[in-house]
């Protein structure tokens, strides 16, 4: 009976063991050329159309970022940016590719976001493209090769860089917890009665900007919730601690694949109840958390191994 | 913040050093942690200290949840609802966020204490403030509507003993001032 429930202790805490970031090449490579595409869609296309930036924010806090409402020199940028996008993800002098991409993107969005209205939706991908490009300059640091360093980071430069964008993506989940107990004194996963108010203001901004009506789903939890405010409590608890332990997720991969799909379940379920989709963040889930071109990879190996094995 | 390892990359199972017991254990594996995960911390400090500064947000979406929120939607003079995304080519939650400015704009300057109860008339000062940018960023991708009126309206939801009250208020009223097709 004791053996039984050690053992039942032994593998539960299996779960949860740290097991140093393993990698192989190819798996960073897939990683960083579809990890790229992602990227792609942040190189803005055409000039901006709004006269100034009144309320300046992010990079037009430290500089004019007028050249933006030039259409010439925003087709300049964009056809540069991708370019230098496209070597980068090809491993090619990442740090300096990389950065222009990176610049031309967070030029871009942060002309945008000076309108006065923040939105969220490009940020974590963003984010990652910064932990991206940090991670290709620090393995200069680590890089004994010189010159030869700068222009080709090779397999442990890219390894590291599919680490650092994992552990940025858990950040941001976790930071996003912790603002929500800061923002309530900590109370947060106890405003279950409030979320309903929520839930309603968001199908009337549906309505308001598309003439969209809520789906069967979210007029059943609209109704259940009006009927048992409590149960508001019991979705916001789970949602909270997902998003708060998802630095457990760089534990092992095991949990990253159980966190992935759970974050990408609270991201589903936000998105059927409030039509807030986030659809950045869930690629990034799929990518870096869930993973499929690590499972997939290594069972094909496996199967390969025992085949050899057996013949 | 760099890797435990030189090259980044965790060993092979099998060829990694002897496994320790108890306390050294334990350690070794907070010091893989704070080794191989540092830039985890490096980040989520980032991102709590500096805040929403693009492209770091400390992503403060719904994190107070108050027991009262509001939408802003705009409708013709008769008060049929326009669809904003396809009429002017911007969300209900863009306009709502101007108008979350405004407010925070007058707080700051000591008209109010609070934004998430306006005096009626500063309600209506930002509302006016809000349709104005509306009408004169985004034109009407239907010329038909240069001339008509429009009605900017605020609708407050409020939890209270288990059960939302709805409030209607007509903010601003204003013309569509110009046209452009859509893209």
């Amino acid at each position: 009976m004791r053996d039984g429930a050690t053992r039942m202790l032994w593998k539960i805490g299996s779960l949860f063991r740290f097991e140093p970031f393993r990698c192989e090449t190819w798996e960073a490579v897939v990683l960083r050329l579809v990890f790229a595409w992602l990227a792609f869609s942040l190189i803005p296309t055409t000039a901006t159309t709004m006269p100034g930036t009144p309320y300046p924010h992010g990079l037009a806090l430290f500089m004019d970022l007028g050249f933006l409402r030039d259409a010439g020199t925003v087709q300049w940028l964009s056809a540069t940016a991708t370019i230098a996008l496209v070597l980068g993800a090809l491993g090619i002098a990442e740090p300096l590719t990389l950065g222009w991409t990176l610049f031309v993107v967070v030029a871009s969005k942060s002309y945008n976001q000076s309108q006065g209205v923040i939105g969220h939706a490009g940020q974590l991908l963003t984010l990652c493209l910064l932990a991206q490009w940090m991670a290709s300059v620090w393995a200069l640091k680590k890089s004994a090769a010189g010159l030869r360093g700068l222009l080709w980071g090779g397999a442990d430069s890219w390894r590291r860089q599919v680490w650092w964008i994992t552990q940025t993506i858990a950040a941001s989940y976790t930071v996003a917890a912790c603002t929500k107990l800061i923002s309530t004194d900590f109370t947060w996963p106890f405003k279950g009665a409030n979320f309903l108010v929520q839930i309603l203001k968001a199908h009337e901004e549906n309505r308001a900007s598309y003439l969209g009506e809520p789906g069967a789903f979210a007029t059943w939890t609209v109704q259940t919730l009006t009927d048992h405010p409590a149960l508001g409590t019991g979705m916001l608890v789970p949602a909270f601690m997902l998003e708060f332990f998802a630095f457990l997720a760089l534990l092992n991969r095991r949990l990253s694949l159980a966190f992935g799909l759970g974050l990408l379940a609270f991201h589903k379920m936000t998105d059927a109840l409030m039509a807030i989709d986030f659809g950045a963040h869930q690629d990034l889930l799929w990518l870096f958390f869930i993973n499929p071109v690590h499972w997939f990879g290594t069972a094909i190996m496996v199967a390969i191994a025992r085949h050899k094995a057996d013949a | 913040m760099s890797s435990a390892y030189p090259n980044g990359q965790a060993p092979a199972p099998g060829k990694s050093a002897p496994a320790k017991s108890g306390l050294m254990n334990l350690r070794t594996t907070f010091v893989l942690i704070g080794n191989t995960a540092g830039f985890f911390l490096v980040m989520a400090v980032l991102m709590l200290s500096i805040g929403d500064q693009f492209p770091f947000s400390h992503f403060p979406m719904y994190a107070t949840l108050p027991e009262s929120t509001f939408c802003i939607r705009v409708t013709d003079a008769d008060g049929k609802l326009m669809p904003v995304q396809f009429a002017f080519g911007v969300q209900s939650s863009i306009l709502k966020k101007q108008m979350v400015r405004e407010l925070k704009e007058q707080k700051d300057k000591g008209r109010m204490k609070l934004v998430s109860a306006p005096p009626p008339d500063i309600a209506r000062e930002c509302g006016r403030r809000v349709l104005e940018w509306m009408l004169d960023h985004r034109p009407a991708f239907d010329p038909a509507l240069v001339g008509k009126a429009v009605k900017l309206e605020q609708v407050t939801y409020t939890a209270r003993k288990g059960a939302v009250k709805e409030k209607v208020d007509v903010l601003a009223e204003g013309f569509v001032k110009h046209s452009k097709p859509a893209p």
